[in-house]
């Protein structure tokens, strides 16, 4: 298991210095220049060529991914154009309400899409497998800002059951934090369970077809101990992939829904730098946003190995 | 203010302004309550310096005095001076007496040398310095409480700078990283500017707070707080006010405005500001090279449907760059670009293109203030009766502006928010030392000799002659089609007063009042 693990971490080092490579040169390519975006159309010539060079752009190529490099090795991003300010410290201060989101996105998700696929799966072609099929549709086509609107418009405005959008973290209360998360949350988590929901369903059709649980129910095995306890295990490699990469997507910020719920994550900050050619923020969380997918995909394998101890080998 | 405000939201926010602004306050009146805004664009900083769009003014003004400032219709007030300056008759020389009664935030009070130091300052690190910096000659003071600033050639638009760009802060207190991006200034107390309001939390880009400063020189704010958070979606903002979280939004969706207005409990009004919806073109380049054409696609956009159904009456259709509001828009000339098929097809024959042409037009999305590409498409449509064709290229503002500074562009159609129209568009896009004018392409010295000759007075009649002049050439070389003014439009919930929309665009939030 050891070793196993430390050729899935040499592998993860490898990926992280291959996309800071692609990240660098991908944000350069971008058309635009951070100097106009940062001095308004109504800058001087000389005053953008100023600010290019005080920003660091004047540099050769080579040299700004060194510096860039260099400096992220100590944790130290660089500094935003736009805000004038570190980019770890903007990583620091929007990751905790990205991350809020996310877990309370993902708990929504999986609760509503275990027990869905369950049900699905064995009662194919009923009334309970229609009902969240066409659940699983709308829940994939519905567009998020949609979504968010209408829940808005219902539960805020209408109701006047919860605040529309903004945030308070946990520290504000446990009630008033979740107020201002579940509406988002469940946002992206209806979406996100439509998806699980449907990969369950479909992994718990082929494992309820297999010999060993023919043999099972052939031996007098109770239904549920057979669905819950030998299939879903089975299952559920499959769907933590999906569920896991659900997560990294969530973590790297749901820009629509930070936008209409008004959440300061990570999605927004993204968004907002990617306008502005604020080319060290960008650059910043895009690597934070591959260095969570690589860990995820690193836990997920480390995963697989304890749920299915053939593939240590 | 004109027939767009409402009866109610123009009562109360009259009402206000008069109250907070004519009537002497009660300095031991205790303020009452917070006032949330919300503000749409981005809020990277609070510094005197780097203000860089509507919503860091906005901050910046509670915050920070400047020598003037831009009152609701456009028109320039005292505000740590005086009155307004003594100018020189050759335009060169404005002489300020400062008030003898500001205090900062710091309890320190306001003499010349805190204008000197923040101009030294503004001049060396201020984010859009270079327009001040290239007319600046020289500030030096007379006393404790006289300036004089010297200019090397007359331009009265720096005095519409001066409203929201040159803070005043304490000499030496702030803490500006002498960088390129600069720090943002506030961090805890360490600056004092001598606004009605001192910041007391600042999250970039998500809130920022104030708290009443008693000691104002305009009398103690009606309003404990001031709360401004960022809702970077217009609906959601439109939304949070419904559900009462905020008390005045910045933006809504057009169509939203005049429905939700009219609603119990919520009030709005707009006015036209000093944004500017307009299509330049590369008068360098073919096909705007030619004269004719420039005038037939002029001739060709019907204003009056893009401004009233598209925007909801949010923009103020005109053919000229002044609205017929304004004291320098002439009605005559505006009838020679305004809607006329006859007009499009004269021109089309003049320049040979009976049948029209192809062009292509940089369209940028997101837009800010209102969406280019919906009035892009009706565009498209009116050419097309005369088959011109108009290809869309939309890109971002940074691409946009890149591909202009390159010389790659035949015209885009987008709204900017400016300073003024007539104080400093007119130069920055088409006089041969203007910013944009670099790469607008446009060199006439009989528009630059006008466009300096109004710049010598700040008398609307003084100014008018010179101005009739500067349209007349706009309008025989049509290097832009003019589509309106930008209207700055707020819905607020009904409990508030002493607030209107501004020409300047940006909230004014200094003598809001709720309850």
């Amino acid at each position: 298991m050891g070793r196993f693990l430390l050729g899935r971490a040499a592998t993860l080092a490898l990926v992280l210095f291959g996309a800071s490579v692609l990240i660098f040169i991908i944000v350069r390519a971008l058309p635009g220049d951070p100097a106009i975006a940062m001095m308004t159309s109504n800058a001087t010539p000389a005053e953008i060529e100023a600010m290019r060079r005080a920003i660091g752009l004047h540099l050769p190529l080579w040299q700004q991914y060194a510096v860039w490099v260099g400096s992220a090795l100590t944790g130290d991003l660089g500094r935003s154009f736009m805000y004038s300010t570190g980019v770890s410290g903007l990583i620091a201060d929007r990751f905790p309400v990205t991350l809020h989101v996310s877990l309370m996105a993902l708990a929504i998700a999986l609760l509503i899409a275990v027990p869905a696929g369950v049900f699905s799966a064995t009662n194919k072609g009923g009334a309970v497998d229609h009902f969240w099929r066409v659940f699983a549709m709308i829940g994939i086509s519905m567009p998020v800002f949609w979504q968010g609107l209408l829940m808005i418009m219902l539960f805020a405005v209408t109701l006047g059951w919860l605040p529309p959008g903004g945030y308070q973290p946990p520290s504000a209360g446990i009630g008033t934090t979740t107020a201002h998360v579940i509406l988002p949350a469940i946002c992206l988590g209806t979406a996100y369970a439509a998806t699980i929901t449907r990969m369950l369903r479909s992994s718990m059709l082929d494992v309820l077809g297999r010999e060993h649980i023919a043999v099972a129910r052939a031996h007098g095995v109770r239904e549920a101990t057979i669905i819950w306890n030998d299939a879903l295990r089975n299952a559920l490699i499959p769907t933590l992939t999906a569920a896991g990469f659900s997560f990294g997507y969530l973590l790297a910020g749901a820009v629509l829904t930070e936008v209409i719920f008004n959440l300061p994550g990570m999605g927004r900050l993204l968004y907002e730098s990617i306008l502005s050619r604020d080319y060290p923020l960008v650059q910043g969380l895009v690597l934070l946003n591959v260095a969570v997918f690589v860990m995820i995909n690193f836990a997920m394998d480390a995963l697989y190995a304890i749920l299915d101890p053939r593939i240590r080998r | 203010m004109d027939t767009m405000i409402g009866r109610r939201g123009a009562l109360a926010g009259l009402a206000g302004v008069l109250a907070s602004a004519s009537l002497p306050r009660s300095a031991g009146a205790q303020p009452r309550g917070t006032v949330t805004a919300s503000l749409l664009g981005n809020l990277p900083n609070i510094h005197p310096w780097h203000v860089g769009n509507v919503e860091t003014a906005a901050a910046n003004l509670l915050g920070f005095s400047n020598l003037v400032k831009i009152g609701p219709d456009g028109t320039l007030v005292p505000d740590l001076a005086v009155a307004l300056p003594t100018i020189s008759s050759d335009g060169l020389s404005y002489t300020f007496e400062l008030r003898r009664d500001v205090r900062f935030h710091n309890g320190d009070r306001l003499t010349s040398e805190d204008v000197l130091y923040s101009f030294d300052k503004y001049l060396s690190t201020g984010r859009r310095r270079g327009n001040l910096r290239r007319f600046i000659k020289n500030v030096e003071k007379d006393g404790d409480y006289v300036v004089r600033f010297t200019l090397g050639d007359p331009w009265t638009g720096w005095m519409r700078l001066l409203g929201y760009e040159a803070a005043i802060v304490r000499r030496g207190t702030d803490v500006v990283n002498e960088g390129a991006t600069g720090e943002n200034l506030y961090r805890g107390s360490r600056t004092a500017g001598s606004g009605p309001f001192i910041p007391k939390s600042f999250q970039a880009d998500v809130a920022v707070e104030f708290e009443a400063f008693p000691e104002y020189f305009g009398g103690a704010p009606a309003t404990a707080g001031i709360r401004l958070v960022r809702i970077p979606d217009a609906a959601t903002q439109l939304a949070n006010l419904r559900a009462g979280s905020v008390d005045i939004i910045s933006n809504c969706p057009p169509k939203d405005f005049a429905p939700t207005r009219q609603m119990r409990g919520f009030a709005g009004a707009s006015r036209p500001s000093a944004g500017i919806f307009y299509m330049p073109m590369n008068v360098a380049k073919p096909p705007f090279d030619n004269i004719h054409l420039r005038r037939a696609v002029s001739c060709a956009i019907d204003r009056e449907y893009i401004c009233d159904e598209i925007y909801s009456g949010l923009v103020t259709a005109s053919a000229l760059p002044a609205t017929p509001q304004e004291f320098w828009y002439e009605a005559d000339l505006a009838n020679q670009l305004k809607y006329d098929p006859d007009r499009v097809r004269f021109h089309l024959r003049q320049a040979g293109m009976p049948r029209g042409f192809t062009f292509e037009a940089i369209v940028p999305v997101p837009s800010a203030y209102v969406e280019a590409r919906e009035a892009a498409v009706v565009m498209q449509a009116n050419l097309a009766e005369f088959g011109i064709r108009m290809n869309m290229r939309q890109t971002d503002f940074v691409s946009m502006y890149r591909s202009a500074q390159n010389g790659d562009w035949q015209c885009f159609p987008h709204a900017s928010m400016q300073s003024s129209i007539e104080d400093y568009l007119i130069w920055n896009n088409y006089h041969k030392d203007g910013n944009q004018a670099q790469w607008m392409g446009y060199r006439n010295p009989a528009y630059d000799e006008a466009v300096m000759e109004s710049f010598r007075h700040l008398d609307p009649a003084r100014k008018r002659p010179s101005l009739r002049k500067v349209t007349e050439i706009l309008v025989d070389h049509c290097p832009a089609l003019w589509i309106g003014r930008l209207n700055a439009y707020h819905l607020w919930r009904a409990d508030i007063s002493g607030f209107a929309p501004r020409y300047s665009h940006f909230m004014d939030l200094t003598t809001v009042r709720k309850g």
